[in-house]
């Protein structure tokens, strides 16, 4: 292996870094911050993008040929760092093409010296790269030697003249230590250009050689420079293929450093003794892959030895790359040998190495010895071992090369082995099939490690264990299922799926048992519940679910409407959970338990309700309060853990206070359900009328009461008060049932409708006689007789829907007037005249008055008002004694039309004085002004029309 | 449909490749003294000079040192120190299977080697190779004839001597003169029991003739010799149980192709009880072998009448085959491409089918790529 020569450190340590010229604050912060991206954050497309934009910003700046500079750094550091080869070396290029450019550019300025400097560290680190693809391609891929050597070549030289340049360079300006470095990359060019390129081999090699020995003549073998360049001049013994001289010289420089490490008196400084360290462990591994080379296996593993000594000597850590290319040169050693444990710890080792060099050159050394230790000498690793590599397939997805490692391995274990880790090879077999949707072959590879190994282990009776085989046979019954699914549930498959079946049953009775709960849910759901409950019931105690089970299974007798037995049941399953703990840490039981108790309660109490309600809708009223008290005991208890039935439970609670006559109570579950936002059509339909009629009987009792109020007049105003209220709340609920339900009832709608009409609310009356009309449309009463008339008033009094109001009502019309007429054909032509010619009012306070125009057609309500035949209905002195109420609103409206007729037709003048002088009467309103409070309202209207 | 003649699986030398590999046999070195010597034992010499390579003996040399002889039965590996390094890279593509590409390389060894004795070895390496190869092209079968007899003419007391003679015989059948292969054992098989051949050889010969006799379409005759090449096999794993990762799968191929055999003579009813014979025994490659022979022979069956209940035994004993341990890949390719054979054959009969049957072709192209399956899977995926 070519170690590169890692000169960033020895730079570091010998070399103060190059002053940056002036530049300003702000590109300083920016050139620092895409510097962290790269060295701390690894973040090199981030840097990338980041240079990029810089280049832009200061694109016609002095400070340019910095960001240039930064560029080729980033680019750079990328390269040493990315994981990806193929991106490395796109980095590598890319800095030395660029590097070139700017040294092409600023040839003649200080900033060409650093950048020259930068462009040899990049020949160094891409040539090296280069070097270790050619050594790889020289093992496995010898169609690319030869233009991997061309490249390299070229990489070298060009290397090679930056490094003479700035030597030069800094040679003129005095700097003698950057001069020396300058050298030295130049000798390690010129070296590794030997490496890379046989036949130019001996010349370069001569060059390289005289390039050190000045540089060592210069500084001295005793500086740290001066033992940096011994080492690189003893690898060119190395690269000339003298492997014993190589291996002499790499031992003298292992002893050089060692010495100067332990001398007490050289006073290295600690970063010094860090880096001498470092470059010692280099040497051992160049040492060691001498050694190799010429089959000395025993001094391999004595360096390594020696190593690991000193690394504890001077208490420190394997370097990464040096300590890992040793180590497997050691295994490599290893791997020749016969022995079966050295085999096997080659493996292991290169496995290692592998896992923590994925993407290297070290790693991909491992990956070739892991290849040819399985190729040829599998035989002689241990069947664990095997198994490991395997999973380290199965892990990384490559599953068909996880599939044959398995098999191997299998093949590779003897019978100790075989018992300790057959189980899980099989296993894995499995899942790699699985992994690859194999159903059948996984399932095959499961139900073989149950075969083989299931009942050696299940003989252990440990918990871990039994879950192992438990999941192993619920995997294989799991992928048989899908298997015989893609294969339309062929017979063919019949003998393995009993078989199957049968392993199941034996190690993991709680899926067997788990079969009977699944079907059970299926008979459930097909409403099959007497089959669904004897299923839950022959679930088994060991299955987790199994108070779940119990759970369904007596809803199920509930719903079979086999009470006593499921009463029975629910008495057995609590006597069981009393005597049956749950240990602490089974926490999957301990949560069941709670929901298994709610459920049983819960279904007791619907057992409770039903037979409460009786067959044939005949009420047991002496068992509600049983109910209630059953179902509050539930809501105490279990509300916490069962919300779903706790819906139920108000519905049942609302129902069971309707019955009793604690109607309050029953309306706050009505709301607590609303509340909760979880009523369900049911309970609405079923609780929601019974509420409604209930408000319904109430206000009428009120109304009632009123009346008599008035009749005597007595102040009712708390009674009107209480009685609006009553309304509202039965009007929201008709409503909101109305919404819910799809089709309630006519009589419901109407009362709905009735009481929007009472409390004025028009645009609710609108819509409780949109839904009857649009839910009865034949309904002959509901539609045109009473709902009609009641829409186009409501319709009417809504600002703007005048012309909707008046279609309705001419609607209305048609149809009362056949037949005999009725009240309600008179209110429609009242109502038609309104709309026509508006009508009297005051603002909603009383104070203002507020005419309504109506379509602005007076004449024609007059015309329907008082000269036909609704006069005549209107005034009949039987239904509308003279001097009360309705008389004098008879007239009011009349007035009305009349005295804004007049202002087209002045006819309408005598005849507006006229009824004005008919209401005003010979005491002047006096008795108008005594009918109560509508007297005096239409009093005062009569006042303001005149006005 | 008969199964393609399998590649030989028989690599003599791969374990002591591997070792000389891994011993450094990576870079020429010039260098008088830098042999080195495996033996049988795990032992090696290193640093010395091979003087002479017999068929029956190897002899070396230390600096200054007489030169020492080792019985050749007790040698596994031989390194020259002054080899070119196409040798070593050479030995390399043949430790990874590269064979056609090895044996370029060994070529090129053979030109630029200085010594004969490192001449030859790669003029017979460059042979073996092709002839390993199982190439059909006559071109390349032809060049291992020419480097295999070269070889011989040179050495015809050489180390190399009985595998060269074996190689010669599997090229000229590899060469299409199956007749002339078989013409060529009958009198080696009796030079191999004179001459001590290491047991190996003799089996690889047996084995040559069988495959030289099933290419005549003399199946009964092959499917003698193939039983005779399973005795061998475990003849020569009693003496040289360091071969036994290139043997078994040897025995294996002898066992299976005693069921082609049957195959090709179409008596699928005697293939079946034969592999079902097969598969109750114990030795798990074996078994492999015959649940994947099954599965083939119960396809085939079925294949012609469309017949459902037998695609689906087949899937069976497929996927038995597919999941069992083999020694020798060939069976698992062979399971997995029959698979999708049949679950392409069940169309609509399975969900998915079509689908699935790619993704087993992409495996047995992908994992299997060295067998003789990976080529026909890549057939079907193209087609």
């Amino acid at each position: 292996m070519t170690n590169p020569c890692r000169l960033a450190h020895l730079a570091i340590l010998l070399l103060p870094l190059t002053a940056l010229p002036a530049q300003s604050a702000a590109l300083h912060d920016e050139m620092e911050f895409v510097r962290g991206l790269v060295s701390e954050l690894r973040f090199i497309d981030l840097a990338q993008l980041e240079v990029d934009q810089l280049k832009k910003k200061y694109k016609d700046s002095g400070d340019f040929k910095l960001v240039a500079q930064l560029h080729i750094d980033v680019s750079l550091q990328g390269a040493k760092r990315h994981s990806d080869r193929a991106q490395q070396r796109a980095l590598y290029k890319d800095a030395i093409e660029k590097s070139s450019e700017f040294v092409d550019r600023y040839s003649g300025e200080p900033v060409a010296a650093k950048a020259r400097v930068t462009m040899a560290d990049a020949c160094i680190e891409f040539g090296n790269f280069l070097n270790e693809e050619l050594e790889l391609a020289r093992e496995e891929n010898p169609d690319k030697v030869a233009g991997l050597e061309e490249e390299a070549a070229a990489i070298f030289r060009k290397g090679v003249e930056a490094a003479k340049n700035s030597e030069v360079a800094f040679k003129n300006e005095g700097n003698k230590i950057e001069q020396f470095v300058a050298m030295l990359r130049r000798g390690i060019l010129i070296r590794e250009h030997a490496r890379a390129v046989p036949k130019d081999r001996t010349y370069l090699c001569g060059e390289a050689s005289d390039v050190f020995e000045e540089l060592i003549l210069e500084v001295g073998e005793e500086t740290i420079l001066g033992q940096k360049a011994l080492f690189e001049r003893s690898k060119i013994a190395e690269v000339k293929g003298e492997l014993a001289a190589a291996a002499s010289r790499y031992k003298d420089t292992i002893s050089a450093i060692y010495t100067s490490l332990t001398d007490p008196d050289a006073g290295l400084p600690e970063s010094a003794q860090r880096l001498m360290f470092e470059m010692m462990q280099e040497v051992y591994d160049r040492a060691a892959t001498v050694q190799y080379k010429q089959g000395n296996s025993e001094a391999v593993l004595a360096l390594v030895t020696e190593l690991q000594k000193r690394i504890k000597e001077f208490q420190t850590e394997p370097h990464y790359l040096y300590g890992a290319s040793i180590m497997l040169t050691a295994a490599r050693v290893k791997a020749a040998s016969p022995s079966q444990s050295d085999v096997s710890e080659a493996l292991k080792t290169a496995k290692e190495i592998n896992k923590d060099h994925a993407n290297d050159y070290v790693g991909l050394k491992a990956k070739y010895l892991i290849r040819d230790i399985l190729r040829s000498k599998a035989d002689l690793v241990t069947g664990a071992l095997l198994l490991e590599v395997a999973r380290g397939d199965y892990q990384e997805k490559n599953y068909d090369a996880a599939i044959d490692g398995f098999k191997r391995a299998i093949n590779g274990m003897d019978a100790e082995s075989r018992k300790k880790l057959g189980f899980d090879a099989w296993v894995l077999i499995g899942r790699a099939n699985q992994a690859m949707k194999r159903d059948l072959e996984a399932a095959m590879a499961f139900s073989r490690a149950l075969d083989e190994f299931g009942a050696e282990l299940q003989a252990k009776n440990d918990n871990d264990t039994n879950q192992k085989l438990r999941a192993t046979a619920t995997a294989a019954a799991s992928c048989l299922g899908r298997a015989l699914e893609s294969a339309g549930q062929h017979a063919a498959f019949t003998d393995l799926k009993s078989k199957i079946d049968g392993q199941l049953s034996d190690y993991n009775p709680d899926v067997a048992t788990a079969g009977d709960y699944a079907k059970g849910l299926q008979a459930k759901a097909k409403n099959s519940f007497a089959d669904a409950a004897q299923l839950f019931f022959a679930v088994q105690p060991s299955f987790p679910k199994y108070e779940l089970a119990i759970g369904h299974g007596i809803e199920c007798l509930f719903r079979a409407n086999k009470f006593d037995e499921a009463l029975k049941k629910i008495e057995e399953y609590r006597s069981w959970a009393k005597q049956t703990a749950i240990p602490e840490d089974d926490r999957v039981r301990r949560g069941y338990r709670p929901q298994a108790l709610a459920w049983v309660h819960y279904t007791q109490g619907r057992i409770l309700y039903e037979r409460a309600r009786g067959k044939d809708g005949k009420p047991d009223l002496t068992k509600f309060k049983d109910v209630e008290k059953h179902l509050l005991e539930f809501e105490a208890t279990h509300a916490a853990h069962a919300p779903q039935q706790m819906v139920k439970v108000h519905e049942m609670l609302g129902h069971a206070y309707l019955e009793v006559g604690q109607d309050d109570k029953a309306v706050a579950r009505y709301n607590t359900l609303k509340n909760l936002g979880t009523i369900t059509p049911d309970a609405h339909k079923f609780l929601g009328a019974k509420i409604f009629n209930t408000y319904t009987d109430q206000v009428r009792a009120l109304e009632t009461e009123m009346n008599s109020l008035v009749e005597k007049k007595q102040d009712a105003t708390a009674t009107g008060t209480k009685l609006r209220l009553l309304r509202q709340q039965a009007l929201d609920l008709g409503l909101d049932y109305a919404r819910t339900i799809g089709k309630p009832a006519y009589a419901l709608l109407y009362n709905t409708m009735r009481l929007a009409e009472e409390l004025e609310d028009w645009p609710k009356c609108e819509k409780a006689a949109e839904m009857i009309l649009k839910l009865y449309p034949k309904s002959k009463a509901g539609s045109f007789r009473q709902v009609r008339p009641v829409l186009g008033y409501a319709l009417l009094r809504q600002s703007g829907r005048m012309q909707e109001a008046l279609d309705i009502l001419e609607k209305a019309e048609k149809q009362l007037a056949k037949g005999k007429k009725t009240s309600a054909y008179y209110e429609v032509l009242r109502y038609k005249a309104l709309a026509l010619g508006g009508w009297p009012a005051m603002d909603k306070d009383g104070i203002n008055y507020e005419p309504k125009t109506g379509l602005g057609k007076p004449a024609e309500a007059y015309q329907i008002y008082y000269l036909s035949e609704y006069r005549k209905f209107a005034t009949n002195s039987k239904r509308t004694p003279r001097y009360s109420l309705p008389w004098y609103r008879f007239h009011l409206e009349a007035y009305y039309f009349a005295r804004h007729a007049q202002s087209k037709d002045d006819k309408f003048r005598t005849r507006a004085e006229a009824l004005y002088g008919i209401a005003q009467n010979v005491d002047d309103f006096a008795t108008l002004r005594s009918l109560g409070p509508e007297g005096v309202r239409i009093h005062n209207l009569f006042q303001r029309i005149q006005k | 449909m008969t199964a393609p003649r399998p590649a030989t699986p028989f690599r003599p030398c791969a374990t002591a490749l591997a070792i000389l590999s891994s011993l450094g046999a990576l870079a020429a070195q010039n260098k008088e003294f830098g042999d080195t010597v495996l033996r049988k034992t795990g032992g090696h010499t290193t640093s010395c000079k091979i003087v002479g390579l017999a068929v029956d003996k190897v002899t070396y040399q230390k600096s200054g040192g007489k030169p020492t002889d080792i019985p050749a039965s007790q040698v596994v590996g031989l390194r020259f120190g002054d080899a070119p390094p196409e040798f070593a890279s050479a030995e390399s593509a043949e430790r990874r299977g590269d064979l056609i590409g090895a044996s370029k390389l060994f070529s090129e060894a053979a030109k630029k080697a200085t010594r004969d004795l490192v001449k030859h070895a790669a003029t017979f390496h460059a042979g073996a190779c092709l002839s390993r190869a199982a190439t059909k092209d006559s071109t390349q079968a032809n060049s291992a004839i020419a480097a295999l007899e070269a070889y011989l003419s040179a050495e015809a007391n050489g180390y190399f001597v009985p595998e060269a003679k074996v190689r010669l015989a599997q090229a000229r059948l590899a060469n299409g003169d199956s007749a002339g292969a078989e013409a060529m054992i009958a009198p080696l098989e009796g030079e191999a029991t004179t001459a001590g051949w290491a047991l190996r050889w003799n089996a690889l010969l047996k084995a040559t003739k069988a495959a030289a006799q099933f290419a005549q379409g003399k199946f009964a005759d092959a499917r003698a010799s193939y039983q005779g090449v399973a005795l061998s096999v475990d003849a020569a794993l009693g003496q040289e149980p360091l071969h036994a990762a290139e043997l078994n799968p040897l025995k294996t191929e002898a066992l299976v192709m005693q069921g082609e055999s049957f195959i090709s003579e179409k008596l699928y009813d005697d293939a079946l009880n034969y592999y079902r014979g097969l598969a109750s025994t114990n030795a798990r490659g074996i078994r492999a072998a015959a649940l994947a022979g099954q599965g083939q022979i119960l396809f085939l069956k079925a294949s012609t009448n469309n017949d459902v209940g037998t695609l689906r035994q087949a899937q069976l004993e497929l996927a038995r085959a597919a999941i069992e341990p083999d020694s020798n890949p060939t069976s698992s390719a062979k399971a997995l491409y029959f698979t999708a054979k049949v679950l392409k054959a069940l169309g609509d009969n399975e969900k998915n089918g079509a689908a699935r049957a790619k993704t087993y072709l992409q495996s047995v192209r992908a994992q299997y790529a060295t067998t003789p399956w990976a080529n026909l899977a890549r057939k079907e995926l193209d087609g």
